[in-house]
This record gives C-alpha cells, structure tokens and sequence, in this order.
C-alpha cells in the first residue's frame, strides 16, 4: 500500500481512538438506582426514575410497600410495631432503614453523599 | 506507529477505570451496618471486620443471656485485659461529661421497654428504683468503639480507604482520591433528604444522637430511647439531634450522647472546655448550632462561638 493510505488509515484509527476515549471518560447524569435488601440479600435494584409501588416480603413474613416518586424513594406502609420506616420519609440518599423487619434500602448512583450520619 | 496508537488507546481505557470497591451489609448490635472497603485486600480486610464486629456484639450484648457483659453484670465473670480497657474507656468518657453520658443504664433502658421494643411508661418508683442499679449498658459507646476498633483491623489489612456506616454512626478510613473529603449527610429528624452535608477528612468518626432514632408515642408524647441519668426519663433538652465529628469514634459517640442530653447550652459549655471535637445541634425548632470546625453546607446554621 501506499504510505498515504497508511496516513489515512492510521489517522482515521486515531480519531476513532480518541472519539471512543472521549465517550468512555466523559461524565454523563449519573441515573438513580435504589438497592432493596431483604434478610442480608439483595432482593432487586430499582430505578427511581419510574414511578411505581411494590411490596417486599421479609423472610420473617413482614412486610413493606415501597413507593418510587419523582427520582426518591418510601416505605409507605408497613406492618412493624415501630413503623420507623415510614417516618423516615422519601429519600434520595443515604439509607432507609425497617430493623423489625430487616429491610434496607440503599442508594447506588446520583447521591452526592458517601454516607449519612443518623 | 501503530503499536504506540494501540498502547495509547488502552492507557486511555485504563485511565477511565476507577477501582471497584467491594461491600457488605451485615446485620449485627441490633442494627444494619454497611461495609465498604476499596484496595487490593479488600475482600480479606471485610471478613475480618465481621469477625471483629460480630465477636463485639457476642461479648457486650445485653439480650443474650449468656453474654461476657451480662454473666459480669451479674457477678459470674471478670473482664480480661480488653475488656477491662473498653469498661475504663466507657467510664472516662462518662466522668469527662460529667455523667451525662453513662454506661450503666441498663435496669432503666430495661424498665422503658427498649430493649425487646414492647415499649411502656414505667412508674415513677420503677424508674427511683431502676436509677439506683448499677448494671452496665454499652450502648452510645459500642458502635462508636467499635468504628476505632475496625480501623485499627483496617490497617493490618493494608486497605487504601473504607467507609463504615454502623447504624447511623459513620467511621471513615483513609483518604479519598486526590485528596478529595468524605461527603456525609447529617440525618433530618422529620424524615426525608439529610439536611446538611458535612466534609470530613482522613479517617475520622462523624455520629449522631437523635430523638428520632428509637421511640413509641403515648397519647401523642413521644418517649425517645436517649434517657436522661439524672432524671431516668428521656431527655427533653430542646434538641432533635446532636452530631459529633471527631478523630476517636468511641468519644464521638458518648459525646453525642451527652450533648443531647445537656442540651445546646450545657452541651456548647463542653464544647468549649478541651474543643477536640466538633458538633452540629439541631434543634426541636429545626434551627442549626456548629461549632467553628465543622465543614457544613447545604442548609443555614449560626456558628457557635468558641
């Protein structure tokens, strides 16, 4: 081959190169997951943002229902005796958690914090 | 010309590759505790931090009957060498709050029912009597000491960085990537998104001491689970939540105790005294107190001066 075809060939494959490093590194809007655990297992990831309801059954045989709303997330009904769960409200980050019934929810993506003290 | 474009074309891989923490959530001192530990003995350093944590919950638990911290409660055990440091610990930090925290509450958290959560209104004599006994309770200093305890672990295990939420205290370890801070929110006791974000550095304890933590309400009154020593009810001291952001989790966490207890004025006195620590109040009428030291954004606070 010639040695232009070569230059072409070789800067095309460069520009590729880059344009792919560029897509690769480039931060893009971190979308929201929530983690739902269950008993020490993970039980689903949810993505917050698609609104919906579920109810998540403890291997002791309580139960949560949990509601997605506008990118957060809530225990909305619950039958522990405390229902500490509820008053945690609806999050976007950090952790909600039902210790009667060994429910956590946990924030994977798009929180800003590491952690929260509480 | 192209061995070099290819090696480029990796190193830019590579540089988009951020190492993969490897986590565990376990349930343990009647709580959830999130592990999280980033570096090449990651997945070692967190079987050991179950292991020490678990061992914790088994000697100075006070449900289980059989535990080291109840046989000595009733006369049957003597502490080891360990042990003895944590009780004298315990009680160094109770006599440096002038017994606002305390470490032997045990009869009176028993008495208000926190314990199995079938939650009452002792009578008055109940809690006269249960005032006058002795038996030792860790709890506001366990989590807290054992957060020291597993950077201590975290060390051996040659780990880069961890973060370590122990129900609702956090102990971070090692510093972020470039220096970067740990970002941690301060819980709002109403519910929903934390209030405020705290930037903390390098392995430090940030816990708080809430009202909204563990409680049962009776005819509309809330009875919360941080009781007050030196009345046996639960402290009423005009606070929502105490944090305390502070090098030693076992002090962080008797602190936030006591400044809940003592209430913004008291607890500032405190603060002032040594200053080796600092402290976030929020009060029942959701106005924030920090002192100098603490990063806080987010949200409107005053800053308490020293």
């Amino acid at each position: 081959m010639k040695t232009k075809t070569w230059i072409v060939l070789l800067s095309g494959l460069f520009l590729l190169c880059i344009a792919l490093s560029l897509w690769l590194i480039w931060p893009r809007p971190a979308a929201a997951f929530a983690e739902v655990i269950s008993g020490g297992k993970v039980l689903c990831v949810l993505d917050l943002s698609l609104d919906r309801e579920l109810t998540v059954t403890a291997p002791g045989g309580g139960e949560n229902t949990l509601s997605v709303r506008q990118g957060k997330i809530g225990v909305i009904h619950a039958d522990c005796p405390d229902g500490l769960c509820i008053a945690q409200g609806f999050c976007s980050g950090g952790r909600i958690i039902c210790l009667p019934n060994r429910l956590v929810i946990r924030f994977l993506q798009g929180s800003p914090l590491d952690a929260v003290a509480g | 010309m192209k061995r070099l474009l290819s090696l480029l074309f990796i190193l830019l891989l590579l540089a988009g590759c951020a190492p993969k923490p490897s986590s565990q959530t376990i349930f343990c001192m009647d709580t959830v505790m999130g592990l999280t530990v980033w570096g090449r003995n990651a997945d070692d350093a967190l079987s050991r931090l179950c292991g020490t944590l678990n061992s914790l919950d088994r000697t100075w638990s006070v449900t289980d009957e059989d535990s080291f911290l109840s046989r000595f409660n009733r006369g049957q055990a003597q502490p080891d060498e360990q042990q003895a440091a944590l009780l004298a610990r315990a009680m160094e930090l109770s006599e440096r709050t002038g017994g606002a925290f305390c470490p032997r509450l045990q009869a009176l958290s028993r008495c208000w029912g926190f314990y199995n959560g079938e939650y009452r209104l002792p009578s008055q004599e109940e809690i006269t009597q249960a005032l006058t006994q002795e038996q030792w309770d860790l709890g506001g200093f366990l989590k807290g000491y054992a957060g020291s305890l597993c950077t201590q672990v975290l060390s051996e295990a040659g780990v880069d960085r961890a973060l370590l939420e122990l129900g609702g205290n956090v102990q971070t370890y090692g510093e972020k990537p470039g220096g970067e801070p740990w970002r941690i929110g301060i819980q709002n006791p109403a519910g929903g998104d934390p209030l405020g974000i705290l930037l903390v550095y390098g392995s430090t304890a940030v816990v708080t001491s809430g009202d909204y933590q563990r409680y049962f309400e009776v005819e509309g009154r809330r009875y919360h689970h941080i009781l007050d020593p030196r009345t046996g009810y639960p402290a009423s001291s005009g606070l929502s939540s105490v944090t305390v952001i502070c090098s030693d989790g076992a002090a962080a966490d008797a602190l936030s105790t006591a400044l809940f207890v003592l209430g913004l004025e008291e607890g500032t006195r405190l603060w002032r005294k040594e200053q080796d620590f600092e402290a976030v109040f929020v009060c029942s009428d959701g106005k924030l107190y920090a002192t100098p030291g603490a990063e806080l954004s987010g949200c409107a606070f005053e800053v308490i001066s020293p």
